[in-house]
């Protein structure tokens, strides 16, 4: 009986072991592997394909754009799709090429990516996010962003294909997804600020929070707010031909 | 059999009589509309089963279907320079007033397999001319044609095929792209107007995120007419010309008569040709090599790169070179070495000749994007051969009207018109500066192009002003300086594009 006893209780002691082992290790989660998870809220998969409507008020006028997105990585093919004034552009992102054809200019121009998308919004915006391997993080102590605890980590860029040299990022500790961005030049100086909402769900077998809305605010003129709705999420192959340049102008 | 329907139900009508022309007009706007048309106007409430499936198979077709309606009229006014290839206006016929109006309609259908494209056209064109043959005249005519049509099927996800007619463009180059050796005027100066394209049979083989591979077959001219010299540097070429028809010149008989078209350069029918293409794209930097040949012509090997050097900067070059030249150059006559005659004197030359451009852009925060391209020429006439040219055209010029002679000038003048020559001269410099969405109103663009050998220069403005989310109004512009025997002053001393586009 007793034998039996002990054997119930050191089950008993090893599964306390075992349970508090994993919340340890989970609570432990490399930066890189949280990076990982809050990328995989924002499409870093082997390809998404979203639409995105933008809405931006910069200097008090009011912009609009509907865009019809491909992306993989930092890849991404863009489809303009209104209003009709710009309805059949196209934009080309591969391997930081950036080549942009609209109707009528009859061959895709390659354009630098400092031309702007719309308002407040960046090319990379549109596209994927892979700050875990772009960036270093160094963790900064905790925070508490609209009664959510939070991760906190400055990202420093290390490899060319960051869009952005610093950013400090703010991330869920509950759900694992970036909720709060603030942008900075090399020199240091904020220039924006974004925050993220996740209201859709992505991956059927195992749904995970994806992105629906990212609010960017111009850090000199608070007032030029940029919003991108992300919608009609879905997670799809996308084969290397929708990035071939050679295709761009019937597609 | 199927090639050859499908140029029968697509190929461009060589009259473009007013006659017949309205009824075929209406039945591609028919089309149109019943293309652009919801899926409930067409079919209603579908309410069986039946219906429903078939409803339900339009909606699905439709999920994949694209439309693009356009309807654009302009009016260009153009001012034909007193140059000597268009002696006062008898062999281009360049009308004082060129209005047109038309639809352009692009739909794409793309299905997980196929990808089709069909992209009709149907406009009036109003002319009127106040120098020329046709002077005091007017004439109005309705064309209707497929602008471009494109069957691609995509044999693996990376392995595509495709057949249609398209307006086949590549390479980073603002002014022209010398890399391609098919369609010369690759239409960056002058957005509104069409580039006409050709018929091609491509495969493209995406072999990783980096590398593809491109195979091209050009089997048919298309709509693609256009003279050789001139369309690069005259955006708004218009005009009935009145060339000499080659075909029937009493030159020589049998062999000798082809072996003088030939050398004379007064076959320009077209040639199939093939091209291979590789392309590789890394990381902020991509280049491609070409090597293509016609038939009846020389092989070709060109490529284009460019580089991302920041987020501001990029710095490209395109390049096409070949051995000896199909372009036509002045020879002098034996025994009379102050005339010449224009032939193709470097065909059988072995000399590496082509034509290379480097250019770079920068962008300023505000988008302000300013464009910097140099050409060197290689195929170009020299000084010598400049002032021969010109002094033939002259020549021929003054000879037009005289009876008999007059033949021979025309012949002369076609062959001017004709040097199968992309720029005329050597050196070229072209500075362009641009921005788009201005106030979400404004595009602008200003674009300098100076030929160095000459002197002679062209201006281009190009203003679009969005009225709403719908309405452009337009003006694209064209002032010519230099001589008037210079390359830029060839054909206008200005003229002026005004129009207002809808987009549906």
């Amino acid at each position: 009986m007793k034998t039996r006893q002990l054997l119930n209780m050191a089950c008993v002691l090893g599964l306390c072991l075992f349970v508090l082992t994993t919340c340890s290790i989970a609570d432990e989660a490399s930066p890189k592997q949280i990076l990982q998870r809050a990328d995989k809220a924002r499409g870093n998969y082997e390809g998404v394909k979203w639409n995105i409507y933008i809405d931006s008020t910069e200097n008090n006028e009011k912009q609009e754009r509907y865009l019809t997105v491909s992306a993989r990585g930092y890849d991404f093919l863009a489809v303009l799709t209104n209003p009709s004034k710009v309805k059949g552009q196209k934009l080309l992102m591969v391997d930081h090429n950036m080549w942009f054809m609209k109707p009528g200019v009859k061959k895709p121009v390659p354009i630098s990516s400092r031309q702007k998308l719309v308002g407040g919004a960046a090319y990379g915006d549109i596209a994927a996010t892979n700050y875990a391997d772009d960036y270093e993080a160094e963790v900064l102590p905790e925070e508490t962003i609209d009664g959510e605890d939070c991760h906190v980590f400055r990202l420093k860029a290390i490899t060319k294909k960051a869009t952005y040299d610093e950013i400090k990022y703010w991330i869920s500790k509950k759900r694992t997804v970036g909720i709060k961005a603030e942008y900075y030049t090399v020199s240091g100086k904020l220039f924006k600020t974004a925050t993220f909402e996740y209201n859709h769900q992505i991956a059927k077998d195992n749904p995970a929070p994806f992105i629906s809305k990212m609010t960017i605010i111009d850090a000199i003129a608070p007032d030029n707010i940029t919003y991108l709705h992300y919608k009609d999420n879905e997670l799809t192959k996308i084969p290397d031909s929708m990035f071939d340049v050679n295709l761009l102008m019937n597609r | 059999m199927l090639m050859g329907f499908l140029r029968r139900l697509t190929g461009r009508r060589k009259t473009r009589k007013k006659t017949c022309s309205p009824f075929r007009a209406m039945i591609i706007l028919c089309g149109i509309l019943l293309l652009w048309l919801p899926p409930f106007a067409l079919g209603g409430e579908a309410d069986t089963g039946e219906k429903t499936t078939v409803y339900d198979s339009f909606t699905d077709l439709r999920d994949h279907f694209t439309s693009y309606i356009k309807w654009i009229s302009y009016d260009i006014v153009p001012q034909p320079s007193l140059s000597s290839l268009n002696p006062d206006n008898k062999l281009f016929n360049i009308p004082s007033n060129y209005l047109t109006s038309e639809i352009r309609a692009d739909f794409s259908l793309d299905m997980d397999k196929m990808f089709l494209v069909f992209k009709p056209r149907v406009n009036v064109i109003w002319e009127r001319w106040k120098e020329g043959p046709k002077a005091d005249q007017e004439e109005t005519e309705t064309d209707s044609f497929v602008y471009e049509w494109l069957v691609r099927y995509y044999l693996t996800s990376d392995l595509i095929a495709s057949y249609g007619r398209q307006n086949l463009q590549w390479g980073p180059a603002y002014l022209l792209s010398p890399s391609n050796p098919f369609i010369q005027n690759n239409g960056q100066s002058n957005p509104k107007r069409e580039v006409p394209g050709m018929d091609f049979v491509t495969f493209l083989w995406v072999i990783d995120p980096s590398w593809s591979i491109s195979t091209i077959i050009n089997t048919a001219q298309g709509g693609n007419k256009s003279a050789f010299t001139l369309d690069v540097s005259n955006l708004h070429l218009i005009g009935k010309r009145s060339f000499p028809d080659t075909g029937r010149l009493p030159i020589g008989e049998g062999d000798v008569r082809n072996q003088l078209i030939d050398i004379l350069g007064l076959d320009t029918s077209f040639e199939p040709g093939y091209a291979i293409k590789a392309d590789f794209t890394g990381f902020k930097k991509y280049f491609s090599v070409i090597g293509s040949f016609k038939e009846y012509d020389r092989a070709r090997l060109g490529g284009y790169g460019g580089i991302t050097v920041s987020d501001a900067m990029l710095l490209y070059a395109e390049t096409s070179y070949t051995l000896g030249s199909e372009a036509l150059y002045p020879v002098a006559v034996p025994h009379f070495p102050e005339q010449s005659i224009l032939m193709k004197s470097k065909d059988a030359s072995s000399e590496p000749i082509g034509m290379t451009l480097v250019g770079g852009t920068y962008t300023l925060e505000n988008g302000m994007t300013f464009v910097l391209e140099g050409v060197y020429n290689g195929e170009g006439y020299g000084d010598e051969d400049a002032e021969r040219y010109y002094r033939l055209r002259k020549q021929a010029a003054d000879l037009y009207d005289v009876p008999y002679i007059g033949e021979l000038a025309k012949l002369v003048l076609y062959q001017a018109a004709n040097t199968r020559l992309r720029l005329l001269r050597r050196h070229y410099l072209m500075a362009q500066a641009y921005q788009n969405q201005i106030d979400e109103t404004l595009n602008l663009a200003l674009r300098f192009t100076y030929n160095i050998d000459d002197g002679s220069s062209q201006l281009i403005p190009i203003v679009e002003y969005e009225i709403g989310d719908h309405i452009q109004a337009f003006l694209v512009g064209q002032y010519n300086m230099g001589s008037i025997d210079s390359e830029f002053r060839t054909l206008f001393d200005h003229s002026v594009m005004i129009g207002v586009q809808y987009t549906f």
